[in-house]
């Protein structure tokens, strides 16, 4: 099967390539363990998962402006994820991605929570503001 | 992005290395949205809260041989240790958390903070409508930007910090008019007796609408043209609770707002909700995550209170003592503690058993961090960001009943939730 190409607007630079990780609602890291990368908040829909080295996949950052840190602490204790791709955009949530040195991209033409599913191999390109999308077969 | 001559020499290291990583910051933020140039600030407010050894290595790597440029004011600590003792925290706590704020302190002393060490530091900034600044902290930056029209975006705490000892910020988002527009309706509904409204229904209100707006700025139609700031300082945390629009207007109350051709520039609203008694309700049972009648603590001042709220909290306590099982923590700032000391209203309600409580982070931070520790199991509050927080912030440990101001009073009273 071929890939997907969509582009959206360059956030944090980088390249990288993973596991697609979807969250559906509003998502900030405050809710994974920084130690563990594990998602900790009883009742999230990603209650137990880990975030470490995944693509994350959701429609915007939210909460309060310490979202900035949660992901260079992830990065410092090696279990950040790979890279971050949103809908729209959240301040706190791409100096995050900055100052963690994660590649991010946001603000695309397509519904990527329809178009990305847990588990496809995603390659986010952080310089270009471009994603591929290979599905999960 | 345009860089000046000065901002050029910044970034080539002319200023030191300090000044290039700052600028560096900044730019790079910049470019993720388009920003064009840098333009100077006038102040801006930093944070002091959620620190660990690994931040604080960061933060004093950032500043290390500056000073800052603007004005610049700090968030609440995690804790006042010189209310240790009262607070019931335990000496190991003290040691654990004593080492980063006395460090933090004395970074902020260097490089010339105005140590208000507060989330309500407005009686500092007389910010001016259409001021450019660079604020952290989701409460006192909204405020700023909605209330007084001052134009900043949701900064990190690296962000303004690196603002404050540049004096610049890139020209993206809330600096340019065009993005400060609302983009959806909120109705209040006049069923609601919206002058009737308590501190709490306000907080309820904009954490409904967070959800609701999602990535869009709110325009509030139908709450009293005499709210005051009291009111307004708890519209700002409990919207981005779920949302990521850090601004908010509302018609014929803030200052971009006076009409809804000015809050929406002269266009349509994209879509109009309806937030009336059926929204509130649902709203204050979704915040209320207790499982116990009995609670341990009262937590009032989050955000810190004005000296308006302190002045309520002790009317509506009236003289009656609080349960001896029970805390009631009030948190504030400085200069309104030492203005309602001299009003009489710090000994009335210390004398029946409150604790004012100043320099520190009484919800959010210590009640959540380190509410375990202090035996904290069950909570009250009117407070949605305190509330909203409690349940991922304590790892499910505190629990939380979220009401109006005077059910939080009685149940300090009472030692229980709602005990009639």
């Amino acid at each position: 099967m071929g890939k997907l190409t969509i582009r959206g607007h360059k956030a944090s630079r980088g390249r990288a390539e993973g596991e697609a990780l979807v969250a559906r609602k509003p998502f900030e890291f405050r809710h994974v363990d920084h130690q563990t990368g594990v998602v900790t908040l009883p009742g999230h829909e990603l209650e137990g998962q880990s975030v470490k080295d995944k693509i994350m996949v959701y429609p915007h950052g939210c909460g309060p402006t310490t979202e900035e840190w949660s992901l260079y602490v992830m990065r410092k204790s090696g279990v950040a994820p790979k890279g971050v791709i949103n809908m729209a955009t959240y301040v706190c949530s791409t100096i995050g991605a900055i100052l963690a040195d994660i590649p991010m991209v946001y603000g695309f033409d397509e519904n990527i929570l329809a178009i990305i599913k847990n588990g496809d191999h995603i390659i986010i390109d952080g310089d270009k503001g471009i994603v591929q999308i290979e599905k999960k077969k | 992005m345009y860089l000046n001559r000065e901002e050029m020499e910044m970034l080539d290291g002319r200023d030191g290395k300090v000044v290039q990583k700052a600028i560096g910051l900044l730019k790079r933020v910049g470019e993720a949205y388009d920003a064009q140039r840098m333009i100077p600030i006038t102040r801006a407010h930093i944070m002091a809260l959620e620190i660990t050894d690994v931040l604080f290595e960061l933060l004093s790597g950032m500043t290390k041989g500056v000073t800052v440029k603007v004005p610049t004011t700090v968030n609440p600590f995690l804790v006042n240790l010189a209310k240790a003792e009262q607070l019931g925290l335990p000496e190991e706590n003290r040691l654990s958390v004593g080492t980063v704020l006395t460090r933090l302190r004395e970074l902020h002393q260097r490089i010339g903070v105005i140590p208000t060490y507060s989330c309500h530091p407005h009686f500092f900034h007389e910010i001016r409508l259409g001021e450019h600044m660079a604020f952290t902290e989701s409460n006192v930056m909204m405020l700023a930007t909605s209330w007084y029209g001052g134009r900043s975006n949701i900064e990190g705490a690296t962000t303004a910090m690196a603002s404050a000892i540049t004096g610049k910020t890139p020209e993206y988002g809330l600096h340019i008019k065009g993005n400060r527009y609302g983009r959806a309706l909120v109705r209040v509904r006049k069923e609601k007796g919206t002058e009737g409204f308590d501190y709490a229904d306000y907080n309820a209100l904009a954490y409904w609408t967070g959800k609701v707006v999602k990535d869009r700025i709110p325009v509030y139609l139908g709450l009293s043209r005499q709210m005051k700031i009291s009111h307004a300082k708890y519209m700002c945390a409990p919207q981005i609770m779920h949302s990521c629009a850090p601004m908010f207007h509302i018609i014929g109350v803030t200052p971009e707002a006076s009409t809804m051709e000015e809050a929406f520039g002269g266009k349509k609203p994209e879509e109009t909700f309806a937030y009336g008694r059926k929204e509130r309700e649902k709203t204050f049972e979704e915040l209320c995550t207790a499982k116990e009648q009995k609670i341990d603590l009262v937590c009032l001042g989050c955000p810190h209170c004005t000296l308006e709220e302190i002045a309520d909290i002790a009317r509506l306590l009236g003289g009656k003592k609080v349960s001896k099982n029970v805390r009631l923590w009030i948190g504030t700032n400085e200069p309104n503690k030492t203005l309602a000391d001299r009003m009489g209203l710090v000994k009335n309600i210390e004398d029946h058993g409150g604790l004012i409580l100043t320099d520190m982070c009484s919800g959010t931070g210590a009640a959540i961090r380190l509410g375990e520790a202090m035996g904290i199991r069950t909570a009250a509050t009117n407070s949605a960001t305190f509330a909203g927080a409690a349940p991922g912030g304590s790892r499910g440990r505190v629990g939380v009943w979220f009401g109006r101001t005077k059910d939080c009073i009685s149940a300090a009273v009472a030692g229980k939730w709602r005990a009639n």
